[in-house]
């Protein structure tokens, strides 16, 4: 069964170990530079998002590869790009809507996420479970909890209200 | 002013120049030092390796200082830290205190969490104040250039501390020396750690710390230094030979204590000052301050 | 220290830190490496870096950081802590690991020797008659040569 992250925002702490370990992972360095996720932060307003590939069914950067380097693996459904076959052209870089698609211009290679072949790191080091690894076919059964939660307690409150007054 | 002298475990066997000194300049200066036979190590050497024995340690030694109502002065700055990080746990943490009191309960002793503990150094410089020391000075000690190690638990962590100085610019000792006439020489690398506590592990590490002091040191006209801890004598003092004949060079810096640079202004001769003590040898350098013996 | 392995990550480790004194806040470091250039054991040798044993820890290789020699060659000089921008109690962190390493039986034997002195005698430097000679000698008052107080603060 297909598999992606969820990423839940408003649990993130903006830590970054997701970062780490993801470089750790994929090129042995501790270098969040080479991570295939990135914390984006406001500061300010204490909100910290994170960014991953969305290994989109219709990906733009597998339409707009020039040389069909970039495919879907069969078994766990990422978006994977092929290093013998791709050129560097960037493309895919500036057509992803999310900037989910990187480049490393020591390496001189575009890099993404690869749900590090089905245990991704920055799901087991996530320690408030910001990020979660679940069936894609069930993504929306658990944003549904999320909200009835909310409306059932928005439900309650009201409830209670309502007999104080 | 009176204290529970903590002498610690250094000074009596190793660096009881420190130990003659400071008693010197206590006594002129009307701060009376009670000693205290059954303090025990302060706890700072097994911190490393078993915190809470270590401040099971501190607490015994608090407790002896409570039985006599009074506050604790040390000369060493790590004893001076371990009781004061102990004091300031205990008086602020009662489930602490509770779990040490167990301890203390088989020796029949139980700690309240109130007394104070003082490096000899801050008590100087906060409560005796320079105008008071000052008065007693009797030389003047121009032509003394001190370079100042203020090492690390005297200032650090600086929580504990009350904030008595500056821990990134510290002057309480550079204030004191200067009170004498001598010129206080900067350096780089000024508050850096001596690397004492590293020497059961790696004496080539911690040399070299006290090697790159040394060498920073050298290259400016300082021609004594001055520390005010015991350990930190051990690496400056006690190993300078040995750092020169390993690294094959010369200093000859004289390490002085605080309390041997306010003993010579305050007019006491090379003996009473323990001077004949130092490793490195301070004759040459400090002749013109005594008449000839 | 080799590449690092995640495979083997005791993903308890950084739980266990943040339930101690010193190991609270670890995961707010943000790799500035302001202690590493503090640091004046890495100042003189590469093989102590605070801000690589923070890592280590926070990836949850627990053996590797506390069978380690490295996390005793911390000074214990507080440069690092107070220069925290995060506030991470650095100097009592690797405090933790060292008594944490030591309850596992890791401890370098220097330190060994000073833990059963200190906790079998009582002092460091344990004095005799000779020393209390030399201290008579200056008008330095007796200090006692034995010390029977630790056998009632740690019994057996």
């Amino acid at each position: 069964m297909e598999k992606v992250l969820m990423i839940n925002y408003q649990k993130c702490t903006g830590c970054r170990l997701c970062e780490l370990v993801c470089s750790v992972m994929h090129d042995g360095v501790s270098n969040p530079a080479r991570s295939r996720i990135k914390v984006m932060k406001w500061e300010a307003e204490g909100l910290y998002v994170p960014m991953s590939c969305q290994q989109c069914e219709d990906a733009p950067c597998m339409n707009v590869c020039p040389v069909k380097a970039i495919s879907r693996d069969e078994d766990l459904g990422f978006v994977m790009v092929d290093y013998d076959i791709c050129i560097g052209c960037r493309s895919c870089v500036a057509v992803c809507p999310f900037g989910a698609m990187n480049y490393n211009s020591i390496d001189k290679k575009v890099f993404k996420c690869d749900l590090c072949g089905g245990d991704p790191q920055c799901v087991r080091f996530c320690e408030v479970n910001a990020i979660e690894y679940v069936d894609a076919e069930r993504l929306s059964i658990y944003k549904r909890k999320d909200a009835a939660e909310r409306l059932s307690v928005a439900q309650k409150e009201a409830g209670a209200l309502q007999a104080a007054m | 002013m009176k204290y529970a002298f903590f002498l610690g475990c250094t000074i009596p066997a190793r660096s009881r120049n420190y130990e003659v000194s400071a008693r010197r300049v206590a006594d002129k200066l009307n701060i009376e030092l009670v000693d205290v036979k059954e303090f025990i190590c302060c706890g700072f050497p097994i911190k490393a390796s078993d915190q809470r024995s270590s401040e099971i340690m501190a607490a015994y030694n608090l407790c002896l200082a409570q039985e006599k109502n009074l506050d604790i002065l040390t000369l060493c700055s790590s004893c001076g830290s371990a009781l004061t990080e102990a004091a300031h746990h205990l008086s602020e943490d009662d489930n602490a205190r509770d779990e040490v009191n167990e301890h203390l309960a088989g020796a029949g002793l139980k700690y309240e969490g109130n007394v104070k503990v003082r490096h000899f150094a801050r008590v100087l410089f906060e409560d005796i104040g320079e105008d008071k020391i000052k008065e007693h000075f009797q030389k003047e000690l121009s032509d003394l250039k001190v370079a100042i190690h203020y090492g690390c638990h005297y200032l650090k962590p600086s929580e504990i501390y009350d904030g008595f100085d500056e821990v990134e610019a510290p002057r309480s000792l550079d204030e004191l020396v200067k009170l004498t006439g001598a010129e206080v020489v900067d350096y780089q690398g000024k508050k850096k750690c001596c690397g004492g506590p590293v020497l059961p592990v790696d004496e080539n590490v911690a040399l070299s710390v006290t090697k790159e002091k040394l060498d920073n040191i050298a290259v400016t006209d300082a021609n004594a230094m001055c520390l005010v801890c015991p350990f930190c004598s051990v690496m400056y003092d006690s190993n300078q030979k040995s750092i020169e004949s390993e690294y094959d060079t010369t200093y000859n810096l004289p390490v002085l204590y605080l309390t041997q640079i306010l003993g010579i202004a305050m007019g006491f001769d090379r003996k009473a000052l323990g001077l004949n003590m130092n490793v490195v040898k301070t004759k040459e350098l400090l002749s013109r301050y005594f008449s000839k013996e | 220290m080799g590449n690092v392995d995640l495979e083997h990550a005791d993903m308890n480790f950084r739980k266990e830190l943040a339930r101690q004194p010193g190991g609270e806040k670890i995961s707010a470091c943000f790799m500035c490496r302001t202690c590493v250039a503090s640091c004046p054991i890495s100042a003189v040798n590469d093989r102590f870096h605070p801000l690589r044993i923070i890592r280590m820890a926070l990836y949850g290789l627990k053996e590797q950081v506390l069978s380690s020699d490295f996390i005793w060659l911390c000074s214990s000089c507080y440069a690092c802590q107070e220069r925290c921008p995060q506030g991470v109690s650095i100097t009592e962190f690797m405090t933790l690991l060292k008594n944490m390493a030591a309850k596992e039986g890791h401890m370098p034997a220097g330190i060994r020797a000073q833990l059963d002195l200190v906790k079998g005698e009582g002092r460091i430097y344990p004095i005799d008659d000779f020393d209390n000679k030399k201290r008579a000698k200056i008008d330095l008052p007796a200090v006692p040569t034995t010390c029977g107080v630790v056998k009632e603060l740690f019994p057996e």
